[in-house]
């Protein structure tokens, strides 16, 4: 008899304000079929807040200006963020990482290619024919393997950017 | 219940005062309670507070919704099928709350504008208009699972 496929894990971003409705909507449409766990912050949100799946959450440092023209003056954080992430993709084993819109994604995306795995960016749905600061970054530095935008006119804005629909 | 929420981001007093000056004159025929976040502006003729852990059961109990632009607010309000007025915070990057709300009035009807001041003129707008929004965009959740290499399951929703 074959063996049951075993569910891909994701380690998705869950912050705060807008971001976070996008992740809670994208977490909703992607239903069962993943098994989920959590990069927040302090201030974040967490899976026991209600209506988000369990699971595993590891906290990161705020990260309030790492895409707000200031990033040198918050190196020891982003490094701090990026060993965080990178012991949860060790203790997760993780298929992919997925950073919704929030600058939390570079650390993590960091943490996925260094090790190894699927590094996704899906930039924020405000963002319509300018790209943010984080969706940059992810595209210059080589972060992300796929980047989805959610408007088709942004597409052409940075490398590896698709639009293949929304998180709506 | 009118809720007035500027999100847990960016300062925006000018809707605030806007809100609040209406109060004063009664504008309003319901009460109007106001998230006010990060602003210095503490309005004087309404029901006020900075956070909440959640405003879900305040955007499900409220009969209007005056918001900024942000993605939770607008997209909370449309899922909701909430009559509601949105206004492009000035401060956000790149004026990317006015794109966004400029790009979603052509997918889908809503009331909004920059100023603030335009409050009394646009609330009027909001008696009578049809709160189903349908917004006919595909998931990119489809290709997100593909590359995956997940199947999609049953229990997998789609928003609006």
């Amino acid at each position: 008899m074959a063996k049951a496929k075993k569910k891909p894990v994701v380690l998705i971003t869950l912050t705060g304000g807008g971001h976070l409705f996008q992740s809670r909507l994208l977490i909703r449409s992607l239903g069962d079929a993943v098994d989920l766990a959590y990069i927040t912050t302090t201030f974040g949100y967490h899976p026991r807040m209600g209506s988000i799946p369990e699971g595993p959450a590891f906290i990161v440092p705020q990260i309030s200006s790492v895409t707000r023209g200031s990033m040198w003056h918050d190196v020891r954080t982003v490094a701090q963020a990026v060993l965080v992430c990178l012991f949860a993709i060790i203790r997760i084993r993780p298929t992919a990482v997925i950073g919704v819109g929030t600058g939390l994604s570079i650390p993590l995306l960091i943490a996925g290619r260094l090790l190894n795995r699927q590094a996704i960016f899906v930039e924020s749905i405000t963002r319509v024919s300018t790209p943010s600061k984080t969706a940059r970054l992810c595209s210059r530095l080589h972060l992300a393997s796929r980047i989805y935008v959610q408007w088709p006119e942004l597409a052409n804005h940075l490398r590896k950017a698709v639009y293949q629909g929304t998180v709506l | 219940m009118i809720l007035v929420t500027v999100g847990s981001t960016l300062p925006f007093d000018e809707l605030l005062k806007s809100v609040d000056d209406l109060c004063a004159e009664d504008f309003f025929d319901q009460e109007v309670v106001c998230q006010t976040g990060h602003g210095a502006y503490a309005p004087r003729h309404c029901k006020h507070f900075r956070f909440t852990p959640s405003l879900d059961d305040m955007f499900k109990k409220a009969d209007v919704i005056v918001c900024h632009g942000g993605t939770g607010s607008v997209l909370q309000c449309i899922l909701l099928a909430k009559p509601f007025i949105a206004f492009a915070n000035p401060r956000a990057d790149e004026d990317h709350q006015g794109e966004f709300l400029s790009r979603m009035s052509q997918i889908t009807d809503i009331v909004w504008s920059r100023d603030p001041l335009t409050l009394k003129e646009l609330y009027p707008q909001l008696q009578g208009r049809s709160r189903d929004r349908k917004i006919a965009l595909p998931s990119l959740a489809d290709d997100l699972l593909r590359q995956l290499g997940a199947r999609a399951a049953p229990g997998a929703e789609t928003g609006a």
